[in-house]
């Protein structure tokens, strides 16, 4: 017998305002345009436990994962490290979680004023509404079925555009002359999953959306993005009770944002940006669950096969030459890089020198972190701690190919970017060492690590 | 004042079987699944007229079109050649209308004797057409229009990489060599919505980045998931509404999912074939219904409006001296074909052929047109090709202070037009005997297109 239960909690930082992270400067806010939450989706099947939590935040890291399941075993004592997966929906319009950041050259000035809740209080108040989700979910478990799903909408778009000479840019300028072409492809289709009871009602929906939440990214306010709009048009249409988990599929070179896509009518305050491209996307995607609901492709009940597994994998780090260490440290020596108040004056070339030098001088040659997989009949969700190149994800969901695969990206942690050869050929940001963890090397080692674990289970 | 007039005829040949085009194997058939139609858009505003024909066919040729516009003259004599704009669906359901072209995918030209004749299926489309014109004629009136755009995923790339550098449409990505699509999916379909002088919505313009031909091997005749957008619409929003339906660029992509495809749907899935059909149909229709509100952009009687037309000399892919040798000696070893004179290997006969006609015949130049409509900020661009995605995304780059609606296959096909990285891959779409032009041909069509536009826009 399969059971499955959902729950959700609000995981919206109280009592001082937000340091909201995502873009390259301070946002400071005590506003809440709608609340961050966490959704847990629990699984019982075949012997096994899936106990799956998505949260509103930009990313996750080790420690706040770890401090997240250390909070999940006061409700689950009996827990396993393997049959916890936790996932970021990749807001840009939520507090940070942890002051050390990533393992970036990037500089990451985290410290915040008086007023202003510090990362770690955020982080308590986070794994706490975590616990209770799961909570919530544990409490709701029920005897269900499934029905698979998968809606043809356009979400997340390519944001990298490549130029004649080779080169290409995030969101670089596509009206250029020497513009050729968007570097890679769009988002696929946002995979889905109905889950009833055994009445048939429905009471909770996984959406796998290839687009991070980002659409009203520069904003001033807490926000959970497009998913405070789906789940809010779910319950109103379905009923209060029925909660989304939503999923962030491989988008690290994509967005919500329109490139070659865009209508000059978009281009200040049109309908695609800001909070209205919110709306829109969150519209998309609530219409996309309710009309999809017909669309069966595949149901599970009963004692469906089901594995949860867990594998650490060391991950090649972006290799630093002894030459860029020495360009490194001459540009940190030249002090015509650097305003007279110790500011640099280009933020990537201080990155790139930064990210050299720690790199080289720790000499850590991999980053071990982990991917998990859980097989729900022949449904398999691989996850992968990166903002993940569509490309990858295309290559393991290929491998697999007679399942259905659900890639999900930015769980566990968050080793960044991880850009194919093509893109650190053309470079700039997400392709460069500056914001990522590894280099492309990375790429097919998550691909045949993530082959290897579903096929293990498979097997099973 | 903008006055705008839609009509709708069934074109769908009659008094006989039908040899449906778009395959490489032989289809004939005396069942309609649904008919095909004809729908005409007449715009007149600002001293300029557009006369836009969207038809279900595969493609349209030259003497076709032709022959179309002398039909349209009897219901508008004075019709200048650069008003009238004639634009296929891309259906591989329907009959083919002509068959001395100087793209030949395999150098067969015969017919079946069982069924109509193209000249037959063309006499028909071309009176279809015209009494499509005259009803918008008829229909004539005061309009204002919204245009939006709709975020739905319509055409995918069909073209699959591997790792030795090597491309194939419709490849197979269960390979382990497999390395990533060669290029983007479609983007998000164009929407154009006229109301009448009372608010009446009348008639929709949908610019879908997919060809129709969900239903591809179907042995009926079907507007595919044109018809079932059409009907949808119909009973959503009213009787009397008219879609015109569209094709942007899409030479590189199609309905079928190829790396977004889930085994589920491998065989008879809700994504192929008639259901395909249905679930595109009614995906567009939805959008159409939903995005009423979605409003990017609004134009009334002061509205701007500019037509033009453009004869372009698009450069031949021509065979070198060598390939031509080798096409002499392909098509003189009996090895390559089978005892009833058919190929082994239908790509190579169709490159032998391709390479022979061009090499022999030393044509460089093939004139063809392309035509622009502005209308306010927004711009028709067209292309006689199914045009890769990427030279469409160009040229609305280029004109970025518009919203550009490329639409292709319009007045002539001379096949795909591909770019140089498919050219470098290979494979069906990429071959010198799918297109009369490379990758050469697309920077022209970039060039002239823009110089086009913005020489109408000035």
């Amino acid at each position: 017998m399969m059971k499955i239960g959902f729950g959700q909690a609000d995981i919206t930082p109280r009592g001082g305002k937000l340091s909201l992270i995502g873009q390259m400067y301070k946002r400071y806010t005590d506003e809440i345009h709608d609340p961050l939450h966490a959704v847990a989706m629990i699984i019982e099947s075949d012997s096994a436990r899936t106990v799956w939590v998505g949260i509103d935040s930009i990313q996750l890291y080790a420690t706040t994962t770890e401090y997240a399941l250390a909070e999940v075993r006061k409700v689950i004592p009996d827990l396993k490290d393997e049959e916890f997966v936790i996932s970021a929906t990749h807001i840009h319009t939520g507090p940070d979680l942890c002051r050390e950041g990533m393992t970036l050259g990037m500089k990451s000035d985290r410290s915040v004023p008086d007023g202003v809740l510090t990362p770690a209080e955020c982080a308590r108040q986070t794994v706490i509404g975590i616990a209770a989700a799961v909570r919530e979910a544990l409490k709701n478990m029920k005897e269900a079925r499934i029905d698979v799903s998968v809606a043809r909408i356009q979400t997340g778009v390519t944001r990298r555009i490549a130029f004649k000479d080779g080169s290409a840019a995030m969101y670089g300028n596509a009206y250029r002359e020497d513009f050729l072409k968007a570097e890679g492809r769009d988002g696929g289709p946002t995979q889905l999953i109905y889950v009833y009871d055994m009445q048939n009602k429905l009471f909770g929906v996984v959406a796998n959306v290839p687009c991070t939440a980002q659409c009203d990214e520069g904003a001033l306010y807490a926000t959970a993005d497009y998913w405070g709009v789906v789940r809010e048009r779910i319950q109103a249409e379905f009923g209060q009770d029925v909660k989304v988990l939503g999923l962030c599929r491989a988008a690290g070179d994509l967005s919500p944002h329109h490139i070659i896509d865009r209508t000059p009518m978009e281009r200040d305050e049109g309908l695609y940006t800001g909070r209205k491209n919110t709306l829109y996307l969150g519209n998309l995607i609530a219409d996309a669950i309710i009309s999809h609901k017909k669309y069966v492709i595949a149901s599970y009940e009963g004692n469906v096969r089901h594995h949860q597994a867990t594998r650490m994998v060391d991950f090649p780090t972006w290799e630093i030459t002894e030459a860029e260490y020495k360009e490194a440290l001459a540009y940190f020596a030249d002090k015509n890089n650097f305003n007279e108040d110790g500011t640099p004056k280009v933020a990537f070339d201080n990155s790139n020198a930064r990210g050299r030098k720690i790199r080289f001088e720790n000499n850590n040659k991999v980053h071990p972190a982990p991917i998990a997989c859980t097989v729900l009949g022949n449904l398999v969700f691989i996850t992968s701690p990166f903002e993940l190149y569509i490309e990858y994800a295309d290559r393991i969901r290929m491998a697999l190919g007679d399942n259905m695969v659900f890639d999900v990206q930015l769980t566990y942690e968050n080793l960044a970017y991880l850009p194919t050869p093509q893109a650190v050929a053309g470079g700039g940001y997400s392709a460069n060492l500056a914001c990522n963890t590894c280099s492309h090397t990375a790429g097919p080692v998550l691909v045949e690590e993530s082959v290897s674990l579903a096929k293990e289970l498979l097997k099973k | 004042m903008m006055k705008i007039g839609f009509g709708q005829a069934d074109i769908t040949p009659r008094g006989g079987k039908v040899s449906l085009l778009g395959q490489f194997h032989q289809r004939i058939t005396d069942k309609i699944l649904d008919p095909l139609y004809a729908v005409a858009m007449i715009i007149e505003s600002d001293n300029a007229r557009t006369i836009w024909v969207a038809a279900d066919t595969a493609q349209m040729y030259e003497p076709s079109t032709r022959m179309v516009m002398e039909e349209v003259r009897k219901v508008i004599p004075d019709m200048k050649d650069e008003e009238f704009v004639l634009s296929a669906t891309h259906i591989h359901t329907g009959p083919a209308l002509w068959l001395d072209t100087f793209l030949s995918l395999t150098g067969d030209r015969s017919e079946p004797k069982e069924a109509l004749p193209a000249a037959e299926c063309n006499r028909q489309f071309a009176i279809g057409i015209a009494e499509a014109v005259k009803d918008a004629l008829d229909n004539m009136k005061d309009a204002h229009m919204d245009v939006s755009v709709a975020r739905i995923q319509t055409g995918s790339n069909r073209r699959v990489t591997y790792k030795d550098g090597s491309a194939q449409m419709y490849g197979n990505a269960y390979r382990p060599d497999f390395l990533r699509m060669e290029g983007r999916d479609g983007g998000p379909t164009q929407l154009i919505y006229v109301y009448d002088s009372n608010n009446e919505l009348y008639g929709v313009v949908a610019a879908v980045p997919c060809t129709a031909q969900c239903d591809e091997q179907a042995y009926y005749v079907t507007g595919d998931y044109w018809g079932v957008v059409r009907d949808r619409v119909k009973a959503e929003l009213g009787e009397n509404i008219k879609v015109l339906g569209l094709c942007r660029a899409a030479g590189d992509l199609s309905p079928h999912h190829i790396v977004d495809r889930v085994p589920m749907e491998r065989d008879e899935g809700i994504y192929s074939g008639r259901k395909g059909a249905v679930y595109m149909g009614n995906l567009i229709a939805d959008a159409i219904v939903t995005h009423k509100k979605y409003v990017v952009a609004s134009y009334d009687g002061s509205t701007p409006h500019i037509q033009g037309m453009r004869r372009v000399d698009f450069p031949v892919w021509m065979p070198t001296e060598e390939e031509y040798k080798w096409a002499i000696d392909y098509l003189g070893n009996k090895d390559n074909f089978n005892e009833d004179g058919s190929a082994k290997v239908a790509f190579d006969n169709g490159n032998a052929h391709a390479r022979k006609l061009r090499y022999e015949r030393g044509q460089t130049l093939y004139p063809s047109n392309v035509y622009c409509t502005v209308l306010g900020d927004v711009v028709f661009l067209t292309a006689p090709f199914e045009l890769y995605i990427e030279y469409a995304d160009r040229i609305r780059m280029a004109l970025g202070d518009k919203m550009v609606f490329d639409v292709q296959l319009t007045y002539d096909n001379l096949g795909y037009l591909a770019t140089p990285q498919a050219v470098a891959g290979g494979h069906y779409s990429a071959n010198i005997f799918n297109g009369v032009c490379g990758p050469e041909g697309g920077e022209k069509l970039i060039e002239e297109s823009v110089a086009l536009a913005k020489e109408l826009i000035k």
